[in-house]
């Protein structure tokens, strides 16, 4: 399998990240049946990839115009959506007074690294003019994006689990 | 120009990194009011049993005593839950 096959692959995939991310939102709705962080967690998921979605053709028209202003616009745009979004992961969570579960700790992990990538980026194209993220950042967005929602599912899982039945933790 | 960006681009890993820390913080609250919230529940039930030993006057001969030990012993622990609360926020919380 070669390499351009895997980034092929991963380029079609991230299409359906925002279909994944909203199927996701379905099922832990359907099985939460009331607020919580899991909830909160792929509400914020569900959006933010939404908005990415939305926003690229218009963020790429705008950055293909010469100028380094356009093209912060792009790179920028993509860390502020992530910015945005986990200020909405705590902020939901604070004004929900809802536990912060591990689903939501690794949403934001990666929220951060979304945005680290993008600025990274920025920084290593156009102002030391080196390519060394270049690869990096074509090939761990979409990667990410895809590895993120089993990862979710994994520690939702993991998390209902280990969660006892208050009644069982006392008769103990 | 590239100045401006750079500040830019270097405020939203600030601003992203500061909402991560403040997300961390708030799963560290949540983990020590729910270990001590099963802490005192664990503990108030076996305060609840001594409880309806005494009712249904299994300790009949004593149970003055034993109502008198069991106050005595629901004041100390609503004390030590709420020291232990207070220095397991203080020793965890600094950490962040």
């Amino acid at each position: 399998m070669d390499w351009s096959y895997i980034q092929g692959f991963l380029f079609e995939m991230g299409k359906f990240v925002f279909v994944s991310n909203f199927v996701l939102l379905i099922i832990a709705v359907a099985f939460e049946r009331k607020v919580s962080s899991v909830v909160i967690s792929f509400i914020v998921l569900a959006l933010s990839s939404g908005i990415m979605s939305a926003a690229t053709p218009m963020l790429y028209e705008i950055s293909s115009q010469p100028g380094i202003m356009y093209k912060l616009v792009w790179y920028g745009g993509f860390a502020f959506i992530d910015c945005v979004s986990l200020y909405l992961l705590f902020k939901l969570h604070e004004l929900l007074r809802q536990n912060v579960s591990l689903v939501a700790v690794v949403l934001g992990c990666a929220l951060l690294i979304f945005t680290l990538l993008q600025s990274l980026r920025f920084i290593d194209r156009f102002v030391f003019n080196t390519e060394v993220f270049a690869e990096l950042y074509r090939n761990a967005i979409p990667a990410l994006n895809i590895i993120l929602v089993p990862m979710l599912i994994f520690f939702w899982l993991r998390e209902g689990r280990s969660k006892q039945p208050l009644s069982q933790e006392v008769t103990q | 120009m590239i100045v401006v960006c750079i500040i830019v681009i270097l405020l939203l890993d600030t601003l992203a990194i500061a909402v991560f820390r403040k997300l961390y913080l708030l799963r560290s609250i949540s983990q020590i009011q729910a270990e001590v919230e099963l802490e005192m529940h664990s503990r108030a039930h076996k305060l609840l049993v001594q409880r309806d030993q005494l009712e249904v006057g299994l300790v009949k001969e004593a149970v003055d005593e034993a109502d008198e030990k069991w106050k005595g012993d629901l004041a100390e622990y609503m004390e030590e839950f709420e020291q232990e609360a207070m220095l397991r926020s203080k020793k965890r919380l600094n950490r962040v």
